[in-house]
C-alpha cells in the first residue's frame, strides 16, 4: 500500500500517542478518555463513508473557546511552573480540533508541531517509565510523520497528472529510510544523553523523575494533598535473616526508616530536619559481602543481631531503607553511604557509583545497649540536648487534657525528669505510650487515606484541626499529632517516615513492600542514645487496606516493575555523579586495556630480540623491517586489490593472462582521465564509438586514445599478447594523454558543430 | 553566438540526447528553512532547560532533535551524491503553449534511495535569456531507488520566440525532515528553439485564399487525374481504354494513351521583409514588436496556408536566415517554422533586393514590420494589419 495513501491514519496515531503522552504526565486518565476519544471519532467523521468535515464557522467558534479556557485556565492559577501543563492542553485542544478539518501537507506539519509541543510539555513533568514508552513510540512515530510530510508536499506541489513519479518498491525503501534514519537520530541522542554536562552538586536541584514517586516523603507537608499513594507497585522486597542464614516473620510489622523529622515550620504546616541538625559519618563499603561497621571505633554487638536484605523494585532514592538500629552495612560493591549519627539514617553518596543503589544488606541490633550505641554516635558519645517546645501553643492543651483523661500511673515530675536522666527516660515513655493510645484506641480517631473532606484553613494548624475537629486522617496525621503532643509536653520525640513491612510472601520467605505501604510513625527517647518507635496509627485498620487493595494482578507487577526499576535506577537517576563515574570507569577500563596491549606487545619484542641475539641496536632495524614489510604488505594489497577491480570492471575471468589486465587498465585509466576531462563515455557505447562521438579537435588526445583501444582489443580479442616493450609505450601514452587532457580546454572539431 | 550555442548543445547532446558525452561537474550547496530556524531555536531552548533544569528526558530530547538535525543533513547530503538528471526534451516549443520538459532522473548509488526530489532549471545567464524558463515549474520526483531511474516532467510556457539557452538544473530535497535543503546545480546545458506563435487567420483572409485570390492552381509536371491535356504515349496493360486515343490510332501501328495533367497546388512565396532599421521604425511604435508581430503574421499565414493546401515558401530579407524554397509537408513546416524561431533580431540588417518568384501563379506575399510597401510584390501586409488578418483573441 502506499504511504502516502496512510498517512491520515499515521498522522492520527501521532496525535493519540502526544494525547496519551501528555495525559500521562498529567496522570489524568478522564483528560486521555475525553481529549484521545474526540481524537479517535474524527477518524470516522472524517475519513468515515461520510466524510464529513467541521464547517468553518464552527472550527472559529471551537478555536476562540478554547483560547479562552487556557486564557481562563491560565489566569485562575497563574503559577509559573503551570503555565507548560496550560500550554499543553492548549496544544491539546488544538490537535484535536485540527483533525476535524481538511489536510494538506501544511496542516500535517502543524499537526505534527502540536503533538511535539504536547510531548515536550509532558516531559517537564514526569519520567515515568510509561511516558517514556509512549515518548519513545511518538518519536519513531514522529520521524515517519515527518518523512510522510515532506512526500506529501511533493505530491501537492506537482503539476503532473497522475502525481508524480515513484519508483520501484517505494513503500519497503520508505519503511527502511525511516528506520534507518530513526536509529540515526535516537544514536546519536544516547551519545548525547550520556555526554551531555550534568552538575556535579549534590546538593542540587532533584532530577525530575528522580523524586520517588513511591509513596515515601523525605518531608512531611500536612496541608497539600488530598488522598496518599495507595499503588500497589513493589518498591522494595526485604528479608530478615538471623545468625543462620534463616529468614524469619515477625508477629508484628516492620518499619524501615528512611527520614526522620524533628522540627515543624507552623507557618507551612511542614515537618522537617531541623537546619544544621545533621551529623554525618561517611562510611565506604567494600566490594565483597562482609558488613562494614558503621560505629566509630567498630564494636561486637552483645545482643541479638540480624541481617536485613533488601532488594529495591522500583523506587529512585538515595536513602538506605533499614529498621532501627543499624550498626553495619553491606552492598556487594563499592560504595560510599553517609551515616547520619543522630537520626541513624543511611544514605548513598554518590561519590563512586554508576547506577542507584539495588541491593543491600544492613545488620540490625533490635535492642542495643549503650555499649553499641555510643559507637554510632560518634567517639565523644556526647548527648543529644532535649529537642525545643513544640511551636502551637494549643497543642500542649490538648496533650494536657489527653493525660489528665487517661491519667497515668506512676509519672514522675516534670521537676524530677529535668534533673534526672533516669527519670526523664521513664516520664517520656509513660507519656508517649499514653497519648499513643489516647489517639489509637478508644475510637477517638479513624484511620482514612481519603482527606477529601478534611477541610483545611489557613488560621489554623492542620495538626490541632485534627485532633480538635476533623478527627480523621492518614499515618501521618496520626504521627504527627503524636509527636506533637509529646514535644509540646517535654517528652523528645520525632516523625519518622518510611515504609512499614507487613506482607509476607512465604513463597520467597520475605516481605513486599509496595508504594501503599509508605507510612509515618514517631521515635521517642528512651534513654541516652537509645529512641523507640511508637505508631500510633491503627495497624489493623492498615492490614485490612492492604488486604482490600489486593488483586491478581499484583502477582504481574514484577515484570512492569523490573523494567520500571531499570529506567529508574539506570536513566532517569542518571546525573552528574553517575557520568563522572562512568568516565573514571571508562578511562581506567581504557587504560588499563592500551597498557595491556603495549606490555605485550614490548614482552614478545623483547622475547623476539634475545631470542635472536641481537644488540639493543637491533631493535632500530628490527623496527625498520617492520615498517618496510607492512608498507610492502600495503603495497601488495592495493596491487591487488586494483587488479581485481580491473578484472571485475572489463569482465576478465580470474585466471586473465597479466597482458590482457595491463592492456585493460591502461585503456580503464584512458577513459578516466577523459572523464576527469568532462567526457565520461556512457556503459553501453563501445569505446571505438565514444571516441568518434568526441569533439575535440586534440589530434594527438584522440590518436593516442585509439592506440590504447587498440592495444587493448588485440590483446583481449585477437589472441595477440602484448609485449613488454609495447606496454612501456603505451604508458607513455597514457602519460601524454593525460597531461593533454588535464593541460586545458580541448578545442571543438567544425564537423562536431 | 551561434558556433558557441552549437558547442554547447553538441555536449549536452542538442538539446534533448542523452547519448552524447557531457560535462558532470556539480556543485553542492545546503539551504536552511525557516522550518530549520524554527526548529533550532526550539532545539536551543530546550537544551537551555535541560541544561538548567536536571531532567533527563529533556537532555534526551534535545539528543534527538540535535540527531534529527545531523541525520537529516546526512540523509539529504547522500541522497543526492549519487543522483544524475539527463534532460531528454523538448527540442522545440511554441510561445503561449505549454510544452513538457522531462527529466531522467538516475540514482546510481547501490543502496540508498533518494526521496522528494525538486528538480528545476537553474537561472544563469542574462535577464533576458533567464525570462523565458522564468516560468517554468520544477519537476518533483516522490522516490528514485538504489541503481533505478525515473522519468519527471513538468511544463514550460516559453513567453518568448528565439533560441533558449539551458545551463544547469538544480537538483533540490528537503527530505526527510524539512529542516534544511540540499541542493546539487548540475551543468547540463543545452538548448531549445521556441517557434513563434501561429494564429488562425480570420475568415475572410482564409475564404480569399480559397477563393484563388491568392494565386491559383498550377499544372504539375507529372500526369495525374486533372483535365488538361499533358501528352500522348503507347499503351500499356493495365490503362484504362477510355485513355485510348483514338484519333491517333489510325496512323500508328499500336495503341496509344493520352495523359492528363495532375493539377499542382497553389503555390505561396511569403517574403518576410527586415530589412528597415529598427531605428527606422520606432516611429510606429517598438521595432522589436513590430518586428515580432510580423514574425507571427509569416508563421500565421504560412501554417493557415499550408493546412488549405498551398504551397509555401519563405525568404527573409536583411537578415541571414536560408531560403525556403515554395514546398508543402509538415517537415517543410516545421523547416519554416525553425527558420522564424532562429532569426536574431540583434544582427546587423542589410540591404538586399526581393526576388520574384519565377514559377508563374506563384503568388508573393511581403510581410513587413513597417508600412506596407507596394510594387515588389502582389500583396504586402505590415505589422498595423496585425489585429485585421489574425483571430486575436482579446482578454474579455
Amino acid at each position: 500500500m502506499n504511504p502516502l495513501r496512510r498517512m491520515r491514519l499515521e498522522v492520527l496515531l501521532l496525535s493519540e500517542l502526544a494525547i496519551a503522552a501528555f495525559c500521562v504526565s498529567q496522570r489524568s486518565i478522564g483528560l486521555f478518555l475525553l481529549a484521545g476519544g474526540l481524537a479517535a471519532l474524527s477518524w470516522y467523521v472524517v475519513e468515515g463513508p461520510r466524510a464529513r468535515i467541521m464547517p468553518r464557522w464552527l472550527n472559529r467558534t471551537l478555536m476562540s473557546a478554547i483560547v479562552a479556557y487556557s486564557a481562563w485556565d491560565w489566569f485562575a492559577s497563574p503559577d509559573p511552573a503551570g503555565a507548560l501543563s496550560v500550554l499543553g492542553r492548549f496544544a491539546m485542544w488544538l490537535a484535536v480540533l485540527k483533525l476535524y478539518e481538511v489536510r494538506r501537507a501544511r496542516d500535517d506539519a502543524q499537526l505534527l508541531a502540536l503533538s511535539a509541543v504536547l510531548v515536550v510539555s509532558g516531559t517537564l513533568h514526569t519520567a515515568d517509565l510509561l511516558f517514556a514508552v509512549l515518548l519513545f513510540v511518538y518519536c519513531l512515530e514522529a520521524v515517519r510523520v515527518a518523512m510522510l510530510v515532506q512526500l506529501r508536499v511533493v505530491r501537492e506541489s506537482s503539476n503532473v497528472p497522475g502525481g508524480p513519479v515513484a519508483g520501484r518498491r517505494f513503500p519497503a525503501q520508505l519503511r527502511g529510510t525511516a528506520w534507518l534514519t530513526s536509529v540515526g537520530a535516537i544514536g546519536v541522542a544516547m551519545v548525547v544523553f550520556v555526554l551531555f554536562p550534568r552538575r556535579l552538586d549534590p546538593q542540587g536541584d532533584r532530577l525530575v523523575g528522580a523524586t520517588p514517586v513511591s509513596g515515601f516523603v523525605e518531608e512531611v507537608d500536612l496541608f497539600s494533598g488530598d488522598r496518599i499513594n495507595e499503588s500497589r507497585r513493589e518498591v522494595l522486597s526485604v528479608r530478615w535473616l538471623d545468625r543462620a542464614g534463616e529468614s524469619l516473620e515477625f508477629s508484628k510489622p516492620m518499619l524501615l526508616r528512611g527520614s526522620v523529622m524533628s522540627d515543624y515550620l507552623p507557618a507551612s504546616h511542614r515537618w522537617t530536619v531541623a537546619p544544621g541538625a545533621r551529623r554525618t559519618r561517611t562510611v565506604t563499603v567494600r566490594s565483597d559481602l562482609e558488613m562494614t561497621p558503621l560505629s566509630l571505633p567498630p564494636v561486637r554487638p552483645r545482643s541479638e543481631t540480624y541481617r536485613q536484605q533488601v532488594n529495591m523494585k522500583s523506587i529512585v532514592s538515595d536513602v538506605v531503607f533499614a529498621a532501627l538500629n543499624p550498626i553495619g552495612i553491606s552492598a556487594g560493591e563499592r560504595r560510599s553511604f553517609a551515616f547520619d549519627v543522630e537520626s541513624f539514617v543511611i544514605r548513598e553518596l554518590g561519590l563512586e557509583r554508576v547506577s542507584r543503589l539495588q541491593q543491600y544488606e544492613v545488620q540490625i541490633e533490635p535492642f542495643p545497649g549503650p555499649d553499641t550505641l555510643a559507637p554510632l554516635f560518634g567517639a565523644n558519645g556526647a548527648l543529644i540536648p532535649p529537642l525545643p517546645d513544640f511551636p502551637v501553643a494549643r497543642i500542649r492543651e490538648i496533650a494536657e487534657a489527653a493525660l489528665a483523661e487517661q491519667n497515668p500511673p506512676n509519672l514522675p515530675p516534670a521537676a524530677a525528669a529535668a534533673v534526672d536522666p533516669a527519670q526523664r527516660w521513664v516520664r517520656n515513655r509513660i507519656i508517649s505510650r499514653t497519648l499513643e493510645t489516647w489517639l489509637r484506641d478508644g475510637g477517638r480517631f479513624a484511620y482514612t487515606t481519603d482527606l477529601s473532606s478534611f477541610v483545611r484553613t489557613l488560621d489554623e494548624d492542620p495538626i490541632v484541626s485534627f485532633l480538635d475537629r476533623q478527627r480523621f486522617g492518614h499515618c501521618e496525621y496520626f504521627a504527627s499529632a503524636l509527636t506533637a503532643l509529646c514535644q509540646s509536653v517535654g517528652v523528645d520525640a520525632r516523625l519518622v517516615t518510611g515504609y512499614i513491612a507487613m506482607e509476607w510472601d512465604p513463597s520467597t520467605a520475605q516481605y513486599v513492600v509496595r508504594e501503599s505501604h509508605a507510612h509515618a510513625w514517631v521515635e521517642v527517647r528512651l534513654g541516652g542514645y537509645y529512641w523507640s518507635p511508637l505508631d500510633p496509627t491503627p495497624t489493623e485498620s492498615l492490614e485490612a487496606m492492604a488486604a482490600m487493595r489486593r488483586s491478581w494482578l499484583d502477582d504481574w507487577r514484577w515484570v512492569y516493575d523490573r523494567v520500571d526499576l531499570f529506567w529508574n535506577s539506570r536513566i532517569v537517576s542518571y546525573d552528574g555523579f553517575v557520568q563522572a563515574s562512568l568516565a573514571d570507569r571508562l578511562a581506567q577500563a581504557w587504560s588499563d586495556r592500551l597498557g595491556g596491549l603495549t606490555e605485550g606487545f614490548r614482552r614478545r619484542f623483547d622475547s623476539m630480540t634475545s631470542g635472536l641475539r641481537l644488540g639493543s641496536a637491533a631493535a632500530t632495524w628490527v623496527g625498520a623491517i617492520v615498517v618496510m614489510l607492512a608498507a610492502g604488505l600495503a603495497a601488495l594489497t592495493i596491487t591487488l586489490g586494483r587488479r581485481r577491480w580491473i578484472r571485475r570492471r572489463a569482465g576478465l575471468p580470474r585466471a586473465a593472462p597479466r597482458g590482457d589486465v595491463a592492456a585493460a587498465e591502461l585503456l580503464i585509466e584512458a577513459m578516466e582521465a577523459w572523464a576527469r576531462a568532462g567526457w565520461v563515455r556512457p556503459a553501453w557505447q563501445p569505446p571505438r564509438s565514444f571516441l568518434a562521438s568526441l569533439p575535440v579537435s586534440s589530434v594527438d588526445a584522440i590518436a593516442d586514445t585509439r592506440a590504447l583501444i587498440d592495444l587493448y582489443y588485440r590483446v583481449r580479442f585477437a589472441g595477440s599478447p602484448a609485449g613488454v616493450t609495447e606496454l612501456r609505450r603505451s604508458r607513455l601514452r597514457l602519460k601524454r594523454l593525460r597531461e593533454s587532457l588535464s593541460s586545458g580546454p580541448l578545442g571543438m572539431t567544425g564537423a562536431a558543430v | 553566438m551561434a558556433d558557441s550555442v552549437a558547442a554547447l548543445s553538441t555536449k549536452s547532446g542538442g538539446g534533448a540526447s542523452t547519448t552524447s558525452p557531457r560535462r558532470r561537474s556539480r556543485r553542492y550547496r545546503y539551504r536552511i528553512r525557516l522550518s530549520g530556524i524554527l526548529y533550532l531555536l526550539v532545539t536551543v531552548l530546550i537544551g537551555l532547560a535541560a541544561a538548567t533544569r536536571p531532567n533527563n528526558l529533556l537532555v534526551w530530547i534535545f539528543g534527538l532533535l540535535l540527531g534529527s538535525i545531523l541525520v537529516s543533513g546526512a540523509v539529504s547530503g547522500f541522497m543526492l551524491m549519487r543522483v544524475t538528471v539527463e534532460r531528454l526534451d523538448p527540442r522545440r516549443a511554441v510561445v503561449g503553449e505549454a510544452t513538457t520538459i522531462r527529466y531522467e532522473v538516475r540514482n546510481e548509488s547501490r543502496r540508498r534511495s533518494a526521496f522528494a526530489l525538486r528538480i528545476r532549471e537553474r537561472r544563469v545567464g542574462t535577464a533576458e535569456e533567464c525570462e523565458s524558463i522564468a516560468d517554468s515549474s520544477p519537476a518533483w520526483v516522490v522516490h528514485v531507488g538504489p541503481r533505478e531511474s525515473v522519468h519527471a516532467e513538468t511544463e514550460w510556457t516559453p513567453a518568448q520566440r528565439g533560441r533558449v539557452t539551458f545551463t544547469e538544473v538544480e537538483v533540490g530535497s528537503s527530505f526527510p525532515f524539512g529542516l534544511l535543503e540540499k541542493l546539487v546545480w548540475l551543468a547540463l546545458p543545452g538548448e531549445v528553439l521556441v517557434h513563434p506563435r501561429s494564429l488562425p487567420l480570420r475568415d475572410e483572409v482564409l475564404a480569399a485564399i480559397q477563393s484563388g485570390r491568392f494565386g491559383g492552381l498550377d499544372l504539375a509536371r507529372r500526369p495525374g487525374a486533372g483535365e488538361d491535356y499533358f501528352g500522348v504515349r503507347e499503351y500499356r496493360p493495365g490503362d484504362s481504354i477510355r485513355q485510348v486515343a483514338w484519333k491517333r490510332l489510325a496512323g500508328l501501328d499500336q495503341l496509344a494513351i493520352i495523359e492528363r495533367s495532375s493539377n499542382g497546388p497553389p503555390r505561396l512565396a511569403i517574403a518576410l521583409d527586415l530589412r528597415t532599421p529598427p531605428e527606422r521604425l520606432r516611429e510606429l511604435g517598438e521595432p522589436r514588436d513590430l518586428e515580432e508581430r510580423a514574425i507571427v503574421l509569416v508563421a500565421s499565414l504560412a501554417r493557415s496556408a499550408m493546412q488549405s493546401g498551398f504551397e509555401v515558401g519563405l525568404e527573409v530579407l536583411g537578415l541571414e536566415a536560408p531560403r525556403l524554397p515554395v514546398r508543402i509537408g509538415h517537415r517543410h513546416l516545421e523547416r519554416l517554422m525553425g527558420t522564424l524561431a532562429a532569426l536574431d533580431l540583434a544582427q546587423r540588417r542589410r540591404a538586399e533586393a526581393v526576388r520574384t518568384p519565377t514559377e508563374s501563379r506563384t503568388l508573393a506575399v511581403t510581410i513587413q514590420p513597417g508600412r506596407a510597401g507596394a510594387g515588389e510584390s502582389e500583396w504586402s501586409i505590415s505589422s498595423s494589419q496585425f489585429e485585421r488578418i489574425l483571430q486575436v483573441e482579446t482578454p474579455a
